[in-house]
Parts: C-alpha cells; sequence; structure tokens
C-alpha cells in the first residue's frame, strides 16, 4: 500500500492520464502510430522523473495500440497496423448498427490483454533479471547479436535490404569517441560530432520526420479521406453485456497469452500477434463462417492480443536492454534519458522505479478503459481534424523535441538529415526500424565484443566456450538463416510454377 | 520505359549502400590503431558489409533488368508521372524548408521561425484558406512555446 501511495503521486497519475489519451488520439488518426507519438512525447519528459516521464509514455505506448481499433472498426481504416484484423469484423458490425459493441468489446478485451501482460511482466522480468546477473561481456555481445539477427524479420522479405538499412544504423552509431579506447571517430574535426549522434534525434529523424514527408506527398496524390468522415461516423448500439465477455473467455485467456508471447520474443510486434490471434479465434470457433461478417470473437481476439504485447514487450526491455518493438525501442532512450541502464542492475539498484513502472502500465490500462468506455464520441471527431493541419504542427513538436535533448542545433540539423534518408528510405521500400536497431545495438555489440577479445587476450572461442553466448549466437544464426532459406524456396516454388504453367 | 527495365527502389539501396559503405570504409581503413580489434575493426565490418551487400543488389537489379527488357509493354501514363513529379518537388520545397528554419532559427528565435514555418508548411499542404492558415501559424507556436518554456522548464531558443 506504501508503495502504490508513494509512487503514484498526482503528478504521475495526471501525466498518465494525458499520456492514455494523447495515446488514443494518435491511435486514432490513420498515419500516426503509437511509436510516433512515443517519439514526439519523449523530449516532453526530459525534465521529469523516472516515474511521471514512464507514466506519460507508458499511456502514449497502450493507449497508441488501442486507438487504432476505433477507426478501424467505425471506418474500416485501422488507426495502426496492429488494428488491421480489427477491421474484419468491426467494420460490418458497425454497418449492421452495433458499433457501441464492437467498441465496447474491443476496449475490455484489450484492457484484459494489458492487464494480463502486467502481470506476466511483473512475475517474468525479475526472474530473467537474476539470470542476467550472470551475464558476462561474451553473453552481452551475443545478445546484441541476437537483436541485429532478427533484422531479417523485420525488413518485409527483403534481407539486403534490411541488412543495408542496419549496416547503416551501426555506422552512424561509430560517430563518435570511441568507448573504449577514446579515439574519436568519423568527426572530421567538427567539435559537435565529438559527442556522437544522439539516439532521440535519429529517432524522431527517421520515425516522425520522414512520415511528415510521406504524408505531404500522400496528401497531395490522394483524395482525402476527411471529406467523408462526416458521413460515414454513426455509432450506434449499446455497451456489450458480461454474457458476452463470459463466453469469450476462453478466446480472450488464449488472445492474451499469445500477445504477451509474442511481445516478449524481440521484432514481432502487435500486428503479428493481432492477425495470429484472429486466425487462431477463427480456426477454433464453433462459428467460423461469422467472421469477417460481425464476428465479436474475432474483435477481442485481435485487441486483446494486440494490447497484450505492451507488457510483454517490456520484459526484454529492462532485463536485457533488447528492445521488444519499435515502441520499446524509443523506450530504451527514456530509460537513457533518465539515466538509467537496462539490465539486472535496474532490478536492484533502482527497484523503486522498476516497482512504478510495472503500477504506471497497470494504471494506464484502466485509463484505457475508462476513456474507451464513455469518451468515444470525443475520438471519433479526432478523426476530423484534416492531415494538412496536423502535419506541420507534428513537424513542428519534431524540432522542438530533436532541439530539447541537449538545447544543440546539430541535433535539429542531425533530425532533419535522417529524416530526409528515412523518407528516401521510405519510397525506395527499404525498412527503417533495422537502422533503429543498429544506432541502439551497436555500442553493445561492440565495446562488449572488444572487452572480451581483450579479456580471452585475443581468443575468439571464448564466444563459444560460454553456454549462454553460444546459445543466443545460435539462435541468431537460425534466425538469420531461416527468413532467408523461406525466401528462397518462396522463388524457387514460384518459378517452378511458372514453369509447369508455361 | 525505364521504369519498367529497372526496380528503382533496389537500384537506388544498391547505390546508395555501395557509395557511402565504400567512401565510409575508406575513412574507417585511415583511422590508426595497433590493436587486431581496436576501434577501427567494427565500422570496416558495418561500411564493408553495407558495399557488398549494396555490389549485390546492383548485380541483382541489372539482371533483372536484362529479364524484364523483352517483357516491356508500352503504356501512356505521362500524367500520372507529372502528377508524381508534382509531389516530389513539394516534398523537397518542404525539406529545403526545413533547412532554411534551422538556418533562420538561431537568428529571429523560435516564435517567429515557426510561425514563418508553419504558415508555408500549411500552404505547402495545400491550405488555400488565410484566415486558418494565419490563426494555426501564429496560436500553435505560442502555445507549444509556453507549454515547453514555461510547464515543462524545456527551454526553447
Amino acid at each position: 500500500m506504501t508503495l502504490i501511495l508513494g509512487t503514484l503521486t498526482l503528478a504521475t497519475v495526471l501525466y498518465c492520464f494525458v499520456g492514455t489519451f494523447i495515446g488514443i488520439c494518435f491511435g486514432v488518426i490513420p498515419g500516426l502510430t503509437a511509436t510516433m507519438g512515443v517519439v514526439l512525447f519523449l523530449p516532453f519528459t526530459f525534465k521529469m522523473d523516472a516515474i511521471p516521464a514512464f507514466a506519460m509514455l507508458l499511456g502514449v505506448f497502450c493507449g497508441g495500440i488501442y486507438g487504432g481499433s476505433i477507426t478501424a472498426i467505425l471506418i474500416r481504416t485501422p488507426g495502426t497496423p496492429s488494428s488491421a484484423a480489427t477491421a474484419l469484423d468491426g467494420y460490418p458490425l458497425t454497418k449492421q448498427g452495433h458499433a457501441m459493441e464492437a467498441l465496447s468489446m474491443a476496449t475490455i478485451a484489450s484492457f484484459i490483454g494489458g492487464i494480463f501482460s502486467c502481470v506476466v511482466l511483473m512475475l517474468l522480468a525479475p526472474q530473467l533479471a537474476s539470470v542476467a546477473l550472470r551475464f558476462g561481456a561474451a553473453e552481452y555481445f551475443a545478445v546484441g547479436l541476437f537483436g541485429l539477427s532478427i533484422v531479417v524479420s523485420l525488413s518485409n522479405n527483403n534481407p539486403s535490404k534490411g541488412i543495408i538499412s542496419v549496416c547503416l544504423g551501426l555506422l552512424i552509431a561509430t560517430i563518435g569517441i570511441d568507448p573504449l579506447v577514446g579515439m574519436s571517430r568519423f568527426t572530421f574535426g567538427t567539435k559537435d560530432l565529438l559527442s556522437g549522434i544522439s539516439q532521440i534525434a535519429a529517432l524522431i529523424g527517421i520515425f516522425a520526420i520522414s512520415e511528415v514527408f510521406f504524408k505531404m506527398e500522400e496528401a497531395y496524390f490522394k483524395k482525402q479521406v476527411n471529406d467523408n468522415i462526416d458521413k460515414r461516423i454513426s455509432i450506434h448500439g449499446r455497451n456489450i453485456g458480461w454474457k458476452h465477455i463470459k463466453e469469450n473467455w476462453f478466446n480472450i485467456l488464449r488472445s492474451a497469452i499469445f500477445g504477451t508471447g509474442i511481445g516478449i520474443i524481440p521484432a514481432t510486434g502487435s500486428g503479428v500477434a493481432s492477425w495470429m490471434s484472429y486466425a487462431e479465434a477463427k480456426r477454433t470457433s464453433k462459428h467460423p463462417e461469422k467472421f469477417g461478417d460481425g464476428a465479436l470473437d474475432g474483435i477481442a481476439a485481435s485487441e486483446c492480443a494486440n494490447n497484450a504485447v505492451t507488457g510483454g514487450a517490456l520484459v526484454p526491455l529492462l532485463t536485457l536492454g533488447i528492445p521488444g518493438d519499435v515502441v520499446t525501442a524509443v523506450l530504451l532512450g527514456a530509460l537513457t534519458i533518465q539515466g538509467l541502464a537496462p539490465g539486472p542492475m535496474l532490478f536492484t539498484e533502482h527497484a523503486d522505479i522498476v516497482n512504478g513502472i510495472y503500477l504506471v502500465m497497470i494504471l494506464a490500462n484502466v485509463f484505457m478503459l475508462i476513456l474507451g468506455l464513455f469518451c468515444i464520441k470525443l475520438f471519433a471527431n479526432v478523426l476530423k481534424v484534416p492531415p494538412s493541419i496536423l502535419s506541420p504542427i507534428v513537424l513542428c513538436l519534431c524540432f522542438i523535441g530533436s532541439f530539447a535533448i541537449r538545447n544543440s542545433l546539430f541535433d535539429m540539423k542531425v533530425a532533419l538529415v535522417l529524416g530526409i534518408i528515412g523518407y528516401l528510405f521510405i519510397k525506395a521500400d527499404i525498412p527503417l526500424p533495422p537502422m533503429l536497431l543498429g544506432i541502439i545495438l551497436e555500442n553493445i555489440i561492440e565495446s562488449n565484443f572488444r572487452r572480451a577479445v581483450t579479456i580471452s587476450a585475443g581468443d575468439l572461442s571464448v564466444f563459444f566456450m560460454r553456454p549462454i553466448s553460444l546459445a543466443f549466437i545460435l539462435i541468431s544464426a537460425f534466425m538469420l538463416i531461416l527468413p532467408l532459406y523461406k525466401n528462397f524456396a518462396k522463388k524457387r516454388k514460384a518459378k517452378y510454377n511458372n514453369e509447369i504453367k508455361k | 520505359m525505364l521504369d519498367k527495365i529497372f526496380d528503382k527502389s533496389k537500384l537506388f539501396a544498391g547505390a546508395f549502400g555501395l557509395i557511402l559503405g565504400g567512401t565510409w570504409f575508406c575513412f574507417a581503413s585511415k583511422l590508426k590503431g595497433s590493436e587486431e580489434y581496436g576501434y577501427a575493426f567494427f565500422p570496416k565490418i558495418y561500411s564493408g558489409l553495407m558495399a557488398i551487400v549494396g555490389i549485390y543488389l546492383l548485380c541483382r537489379c541489372l539482371y533483372e533488368s536484362i529479364i524484364n527488357y523483352n517483357n516491356i509493354k508500352e503504356k501512356t501514363e505521362d500524367d500520372a508521372r507529372k502528377e508524381r513529379m508534382m509531389c516530389f518537388i513539394r516534398v523537397a520545397l518542404q525539406m529545403l524548408l526545413c533547412i532554411g528554419y534551422i538556418i533562420v532559427l538561431s537568428y529571429t528565435k523560435f516564435i517567429i521561425s515557426t510561425i514563418i514555418l508553419l504558415a508555408l508548411t500549411l500552404l505547402l499542404f495545400g491550405g488555400k484558406k488565410p484566415i486558418p492558415i494565419a490563426v494555426i501559424s501564429i496560436i500553435v507556436p505560442l502555445v507549444l512555446y509556453f507549454v515547453f518554456n514555461n510547464l515543462l522548464n524545456v527551454y526553447l531558443p
């Protein structure tokens, strides 16, 4: 009780509420994602203490993932990629005049998924942290390599482009002073580059500024959706009853387990979780023919799983410093800003902050439930704000955010340059998350490799003689090779089928 | 016709990887260090890998272009291409605007430069009504300045 009262100060509760509200708004608007919301609001937290800062950011995270379901249900346009499966059954229910049922099921399922994953986080993270205490430099290098190997699964079936993206991120992170010997690298005599490229500025540029440029191109080229929104949004029906929840209890529990498990595995994310759960719910349903035509089970499965990812993704982040998905990669930046290093020492030296993070996660889910059940019509109206007004404001927030990191115009320039590169990468279909991973993981990989080699007097077998290190290296090799093999097998099969047709 | 032969995204990615990776490798090679796995080792690995993958993508693009050459059907897409070009010009103008904003920021400070940036960006996004543009351009920077400077203690120029 003392812990709860000590952690949940008025400021923390307020920041969590505001963060959740903003997160839902970001999730509602197509094109604005939870990732962008967390990136943009990260600079707001620079001068805050750790727990209020995380209260705000985790509120944006949870709210952002949930918010996509509102547009998915009302206008069949998922606000975030993780709500694409929700649109399949949500929109038909809206057309049948049962929008409120769909929305309330999405809200309650998201809440249950979020709380379940919080409980798993609270139970699992300390156990994993105690295992991580046995990690040395070789193990940390192997874990970093494992984090890099997931770049292949982030590469949208194009591993070569993913490798280019990750290499650029790794190279960007080498700019500055070498962490072990203190020599400058790639600074070209510039003072500003001595301290390296700020990770936050890089995040803002890669994920937010590039998206604004892309939106500008889309706004001109495509007809804007907003003109039709007034005519299309209609929220009728009533909230679902307890009966519907009871009927779906097993579906919701299974989806929560799926979502949490997938969240723990790096690089998979809420999109994968929601589709997997939806497919499983359809497969095991007594009435699979109803899926796609307004099945509440489908909405429950999809939304429960995608919100269950939120807690699961924090497990590898807090215990090993490896982000579970792109949003948690941004939260890693938040930990750095607060002077906290993820890993087992976080649980011993800053146990109060870790406990605070658990509590604010639960609080964010509670606020999400309240806002989702009582303020739906308000969020539906957010859709009416045209992107031609939102995007310039987002651009301003990006510049403010990048400046506020170190009160430096140089960081603004970095964010802009990386934003331009990010835009070019979007046009060239080169994925951006690998670049981010490269920037974040380079220091872990390089410094631990060199440390391990120095300790072993140049003997590289140290990485293969230690069992944990060997296990991670083997898993990394498997994760690198499997998608490449699948890609190769798919192309061979397509070629074989073409030859048969001829 | 060239659009049909070459996969532009692969061409860009390959050229980007080769040029940047190759250049970065040259700079990394000039870093002096006596250790075998010193501070030049990893930058050489990353840049070398990038250059190799760039070469692979360029070779693949060339190989596919040879295959595509015989399968081209001529289509007239002039209007769509012109519209796309207009989009890119607008985006390029936006990028120049952002560069100008950063340069001007140190002279005219946050509020004035952000008002100008917002107004011009709203125009580039297709805004036509002057009153909403003026209102948004003035109110948003003032609100942001107040929130960051006074409430969040994050000082802006």
